[in-house]
Order: C-alpha cells, then sequence, then structure tokens
C-alpha cells in the first residue's frame, strides 16, 4: 500500500484571498522589473542613436521602444503602488515589538508616508539629474 | 430547521483514486468535526481512519482540512462552519502537501525530517565551568522564545505553505521556527547558535521562504512561524558578513 502523493493544485493562489494577494504581489514585482528592463533598453538604443548619428536602425529602435513606454508606463506604476503597499504591510508583521489594533494601522501608515515622502524626492532629484545632463 | 449535518469525507484505501463519502449525523452546538468523525466512525463506518488523540489542542494529532482550512479537527466545531444547517455539506479531507496513507491520515515523516535541520538542542554541558553550575534565565529572557516554543508540530503550517507544497526540500514553518527557538535562547553558547544558523541558511533553508505569510494565519498555537523565518534570515545575513 503506497502513501498518494498529494501535489500542489496548479491554481493554488485562488484557495484564499491571502494567497491570491501574495501572488499578485510577487507577479507585480515581474511587471516592474519588465518596465526597467523596457527603459534600460529604450535609454540604450537612444543613446547609441545620438553617438551613431543617423544610423537607420537605432532611431526606429529608440523611438517604438519610448513609444511603447507609454502603453507600459501605467501598467508599471499601478503595479509598483500594489507591490509597495502590500510589502509595506508585511513589514509592520516583521515589527520587533509586537504590533496589535491601532499601532498596527499608526505603522502601516508611518511607512506609507515615509514610502511617499521618499519616493518624492527620489522622482524631484531623478527628474532635475535628467534635465541637467 | 434542520438537525442534521452532512459530513463529506475524502477516502483513501491505499489504491487507486481517493473518493468522497457523505454521512448525516444529527447536529448539535457543541460537537467538533472530530466528535462527528467518532460519531462516523462509530455508528455508519468503522474503517474511517483518522489520527486523534488528546482532544484538547495541544497534541497536533487531529489536522486536517476542513472546508479548504487547515485546523485541528477537534478544536473545529460544527456551529462556526458556515455550512452547518444547509444542504451544503461539510468537507474534510486530509492535509494538503503530504502524502495520503489512508483517508485523513497523511505521511508527515518528511515534515518531521526537517526538525533535525534546525538543531533542537543546546549543550549545556560547554555552558558550565564547574559542574552542577545553573543555567539562570531571567522572566525577560525567557519571553523571547516563549512564542517559538508553543508549537506542538502539529503541521498544519506545512499544508498550508505553497512553497514546500512545490518544493519538499523547504526547511518549512515549523522547524523553521524551532530553530529560532533555539537562537533565542540564552542559554546556549554563541559558537552552537552560528552551527545552527549555518545548518538552516543552507541551499534549502530559509531563503526559500517568500512571506507568504498563511503558515502563521493557520497555527492554531499563534507561533507566527512566518516572522521566525524572517528573523533567521536576518541572522543568516548577519552571519554571511561575519557579525
Amino acid at each position: 500500500m503506497e502513501p498518494l502523493p498529494q501535489k500542489l493544485h496548479r491554481l493554488w493562489f485562488t484557495q484564499n484571498i491571502r494567497y491570491l494577494v501574495y501572488f499578485l504581489r510577487e507577479f507585480t514585482g515581474i511587471l516592474i522589473a519588465i518596465w526597467v528592463i523596457h527603459l534600460i533598453l529604450a535609454n540604450f538604443a537612444s543613446v547609441a542613436f545620438q553617438t551613431r548619428g543617423n544610423n537607420f536602425i537605432y532611431p526606429t529602435i529608440a523611438s517604438r521602444l519610448f513609444h511603447a513606454l507609454k502603453y507600459t508606463n501605467p501598467i508599471a506604476f499601478y503595479a509598483a503602488i500594489f507591490h509597495s503597499l502590500t510589502w509595506l504591510y508585511v513589514m509592520t508583521k516583521l515589527s520587533p515589538i509586537p504590533l496589535k489594533g491601532i499601532w498596527k494601522i499608526i505603522a502601516y501608515t508611518t511607512l506609507i508616508a515615509v514610502w511617499l515622502v521618499l519616493s518624492y524626492f527620489i522622482w524631484k532629484f531623478s527628474f532635475e539629474f535628467y534635465a541637467r545632463i | 430547521m434542520s438537525n442534521t449535518i452532512k459530513i463529506r469525507v475524502k477516502r483513501y484505501a491505499g489504491e487507486g483514486q481517493p473518493t468522497y463519502d457523505t454521512f448525516t449525523i444529527h447536529f448539535q452546538e457543541d460537537i467538533t468535526i472530530l466528535d462527528a468523525l467518532q460519531e462516523i466512525k462509530e455508528k455508519n463506518d468503522g474503517s474511517l481512519t483518522f489520527r486523534w488523540s488528546c482532544r484538547m489542542g495541544i497534541c497536533g494529532s487531529c489536522g486536517a482540512m476542513v472546508n479548504g482550512k487547515p485546523v485541528l479537527m477537534c478544536e473545529t466545531y460544527l456551529r462556526d462552519l458556515p455550512h452547518t444547517q444547509s444542504e451544503n455539506p461539510v468537507t474534510v479531507e486530509p492535509l494538503r502537501n503530504f502524502p495520503i496513507v489512508k483517508d485523513l491520515v497523511v505521511d508527515i515523516d518528511d515534515g518531521m525530517e526537517k526538525f533535525r535541520q534546525a538543531m533542537p538542542y543546546m549543550d549545556f554541558a560547554k555552558n558550565r565551568q564547574n559542574e552542577m553550575k545553573e543555567n539562570p534565565q531571567t522572566p525577560r529572557e525567557r519571553k523571547k522564545l516563549e512564542q517559538t516554543s508553543q508549537c506542538i508540530k502539529c503541521m498544519l503550517c506545512y499544508s498550508a505553505c505553497p512553497v514546500y507544497g512545490m518544493d519538499k526540500k523547504f526547511i518549512g514553518p515549523a522547524a523553521g521556527a524551532l530553530a529560532y527557538r533555539y537562537q533565542a535562547d540564552t542559554r546556549e553558547l554563541k559558537s552552537e547558535k552560528k552551527k545552527r544558523t549555518d545548518s538552516v541558511i543552507g541551499k534549502d533553508g530559509v531563503w526559500k521562504c517568500s512571506f507568504v505569510g498563511e503558515c502563521s494565519t493557520v497555527c492554531p498555537k499563534k507561533v507566527d512561524p512566518a516572522l521566525a523565518l524572517q528573523r533567521l534570515k536576518v541572522m543568516g545575513a548577519m552571519r554571511i558578513v561575519g557579525l
């Protein structure tokens, strides 16, 4: 009599809401990574076009990659928000001091505020950096 | 309002594919799933097989999937289940991620073997400079390991962990919690703690945990194995940089 192995169901992440949130959290990380690669390639193609002059390949690649960004930008934006909010919530579970009830909410909102402030300064810095170059 | 309730149980007799049998029993406010199964075994089908022992949520024997959620059957009351007093049956299945031996009995050997990797022991002899010397611990120090020391090895966390479901080599939540219990113990020498850290941060160790968090949600003793695994990751990172 052999024990019957049990494999993880293919749609295991649909079994409850917490699995689904986790799955979306990880999946949005992939979307962000794809967007970053796209952005790097678009910048690379643009720089290559500028340094190589009127090479007929690079303007086409650069313009197509940058054109596609207007579709991937909003996807990456919402993916980044969902990814960040879910990870910030997970961070409240890692506190060295056990947080319960209202304190967990306060910690979560504080983390969101810190994230927004940091995001603003990073955006401002990168905006000024690109404006200068 | 009906005074009966239907219990749908997954059956497996050691060969072929599992099937489901539905039993109808008299509903009572104060009976648990375990009580219901015992009544079924006594009155309906004596071949129904399941593990149980203490009936009070301390031994960890009676773990099973009830309506898709891993629970201790002795702590799950019929009155708290959403399908009570309706035509939809309560579904009882064996714990996920473990091979089924018979009916609701699963082979948990693999999970138990993971505890070895946690090195769940302390060498008190090395703490003593003189024979019969005590190893005092303050209440505050004791409190650090109190939560993870509550684990009853019921394996509900392994059943809930999709990482373990996909990769049986993963050390798993309970072994991680057990390892943290000893890492947090102040009575042990740091050299011994380093050995344990090396043991749990290996190839199939704590780094495979991607913080799903379901293990902590289902734990009947509120051990929070997910937090223990993240703390072990911090210890592992410090170990890698030589701290």
